[in-house]
């Protein structure tokens, strides 16, 4: 269980989280929204520890400050959000990274860790991939590699920022598919996002940021009309239907629904 | 794996042609010696009787020619392995110990002690000190200066960086005494591997060897660092530590390099880079491409330098001709939507 008690962060004078307190499951695909700016990026600093703050950060109870970089990293994975790649490895050495937390500081991978990538991938159906330069397969490879190379992590905590950003329509149903998946495995997944729709169809939990105040829930409880109307500033309309037996819920803006834009 | 193979086969390759490369440049030089004789006087240093003619090549050999190829062969290593792990260390391949000012610096300290007349001893540390010195600044000013942290921004710096130290050291040079100083200053700052003893050897080899050894040893770590600050920390990395340790090795062994040889330049920014054609990014096995290729340019240039005309070429200025075009192409590269790194 991760779990978030009383955190704040301050930048300077301006606190930009402000007293959160969560508690998530393990087996759970967990969305992040918020406004740009609202401290998503700086929540999940904070819990990989990379910033700093108060209050606490457990996970199975146990306070993630007094934990090392390798103690943390074999609890926690972390994806950045897709950026420009600065060096361009094959897909099965990125794999293969993720199992430096386990090696003693001199040590190069052996053949365990070869395994372990090996399963990674296989696990994620990509091993077909894995003599291909990273930087020549499609976002979407690009983000199930590196949710591959999380699992050779072996981490039971992944953490994605955006995860969909820059992906095409079908590569974003890829990764939220396998995103799914592994969290049906008992993985426990947050990534941020900034299309509430997909928080409707595929979060187990929300975590809503506005202006550092956290709060969470189901999704139907959380993505309302209302509350997506006041987190965008526009009028938000969710709306619920039938499909083949399984009630799904989607979200449309008002057309016209913004006055200075309608008045122009 | 096919590229487990190739791998084996570029390293072996390696190997075999700087073992090749150091038994042909001892048989080269201005003393002619017959192959054969040459041949006897290496079987001659196991045997107990020598004649008088083998002896005399045999310390032509201990005191001219191997004193020059093993630190030709341990600079060029030691620098192409430093180059290759600043470039990892920021993320940039276009950097190195030139671009960084390392060299500038490393330049000025080992400067200011010849100018002082010093002993070897604290040219080196003052080499080293300028040369953390000038990469310190660079990282600082690349900090705190606003906007982008850019791969340009980086290289701008570091040429500024550089031209504040050359400029120090022209201001020693303009000062120095210029019946033995200033031309002291002047013909080690072209580089050059002439004159060195095995006195050299006994100094500078065990510290050029002692900074690639971290490097060698966390070499796999260095991928990790090379994919940015957030990503190595979540990977378990201690990056800050990691960063200062690596940063410090690749500078002493600059340090030293630039101390026995003068600014021999471009070597390590051009030899990680053909490494890493020939063998990908994994630090791992290019590394290793890197530590016998850099070592084998060097020789290679160094034969060069001392037999291409009567009076000798400084050996700098033969790196530049080879190195400034492999820069260009390297540029252009780095500009498709695909670069090597």
């Amino acid at each position: 269980m991760l779990t978030l008690k009383d955190v704040s962060v301050h930048f300077g004078k301006k606190q930009v989280l402000k007293n959160i307190s969560f508690n998530l499951d393990f087996g759970q695909s967990v969305c992040l929204l918020g406004q740009n700016g609202a401290g998503k990026t700086t929540l999940f600093r904070t819990i990989l520890n990379t910033i700093a703050y108060s209050g606490q950060v457990l996970i199975d109870g146990q306070a993630t400050k007094g934990l090392s970089r390798i103690q943390l990293a074999q609890k926690i994975a972390y994806i950045p959000q897709n950026h420009e790649v600065p060096v361009d490895f094959t897909v099965f050495e990125m794999v293969l990274l993720g199992t430096t937390a386990k090696l003693k500081t001199f040590q190069q991978p052996g053949p365990k860790e070869v395994a372990q990538a090996k399963a990674a991938l296989n696990r994620l159906g990509i091993a077909h991939l894995q003599d291909m330069p990273f930087s020549q397969i499609s976002g979407g490879e690009q983000q199930l590699v590196t949710i591959a190379r999380s699992l050779a992590q072996n981490s039971r905590v992944i953490i994605m920022d955006e995860p969909c950003a820059n992906l095409d329509f079908g590569n974003q149903t890829l990764v939220l598919e396998m995103i799914r998946q592994l969290t049906q495995q008992g993985l426990l997944i947050l990534q941020s996002t900034h299309d509430p729709n997909q928080a409707l169809r595929y979060a187990d939990q929300i975590l809503l940021l506005e202006s550092g105040h956290l709060s969470s829930g189901a999704p139907k409880e959380i993505l309302t009309s209302a509350r997506l109307s006041a987190l965008y500033g526009m009028p938000v309309q969710v709306f619920q239907v039938t499909v083949d037996g399984e009630e799904i819920q989607f979200c449309l803006a008002k057309k016209g629904g913004l006055p200075h834009v309608a008045n122009l | 794996m096919g590229n487990t193979r190739k791998r084996r086969w570029v390293l072996l390759g390696l190997t075999l042609a700087l073992g090749l490369g150091v038994l042909i440049s001892g048989y080269l030089g201005k003393y002619p010696i017959a192959f054969h004789q040459y041949l006897e006087a290496i079987s001659g240093f196991f045997k107990d009787t020598t004649t008088p003619a083998t002896m005399r090549i045999q310390t032509i050999l201990m005191n001219v020619r191997w004193p020059r190829i093993i630190l030709a062969v341990l600079i060029g290593a030691g620098t192409s392995v430093a180059g290759a792990t600043y470039q990892a260390l920021f993320q940039n391949p276009m950097v190195s110990q030139d671009i960084l000012g390392a060299s500038q610096g490393a330049a000025f300290g080992a400067a200011l002690g010849l100018f002082l007349q010093q002993s070897y001893e604290i040219v080196v540390s003052w080499s080293f000190v300028f040369g953390l010195l000038a990469v310190s600044v660079v990282l600082f000013l690349n900090r705190i200066i606003p906007g982008n942290r850019s791969r340009l921004n980086m290289i701008l710096i570091g040429m500024i960086v550089s031209a504040l130290f050359s400029s120090a050291v022209s201001f020693l040079k303009l000062i120095g005494d210029p019946t033995n100083t200033l031309p002291a200053i002047t013909y080690w700052l072209m580089g050059s591997l002439s004159g060195i003893k095995m006195q050299d050897v006994y100094y500078a080899a065990p510290l050029l060897l002692g900074g690639m050894l971290p490097i060698m040893l966390l070499r796999w770590r260095l991928n990790v660092v090379a994919l940015g600050n957030e990503e190595a920390l979540s990977l378990g990395i201690n990056v800050a530590v990691l960063r200062s340790i690596l940063i410090v090795a690749a500078t002493l062994v600059t340090a030293t390099a630039v101390s026995v040889s003068g600014m021999i330049g471009w070597v390590g920014l051009v030899v990680p880079h053909f490494a890493r054609l020939l063998l990908g990014n994994n630090y791992r096995y290019t590394m290793w491409a890197t530590a016998l290729g850099g070592g084998l340019f060097l020789l290679i240039v160094d034969d060069f330098a001392r037999l291409l005309t009567t009076s000798e070429i400084p050996i700098g200025i033969l790196t530049s001709v080879v190195g400034a075009p492999v820069f260009l192409i390297l540029i252009a590269q780095n500009n498709r939507p695909t670069g090597g790194y």
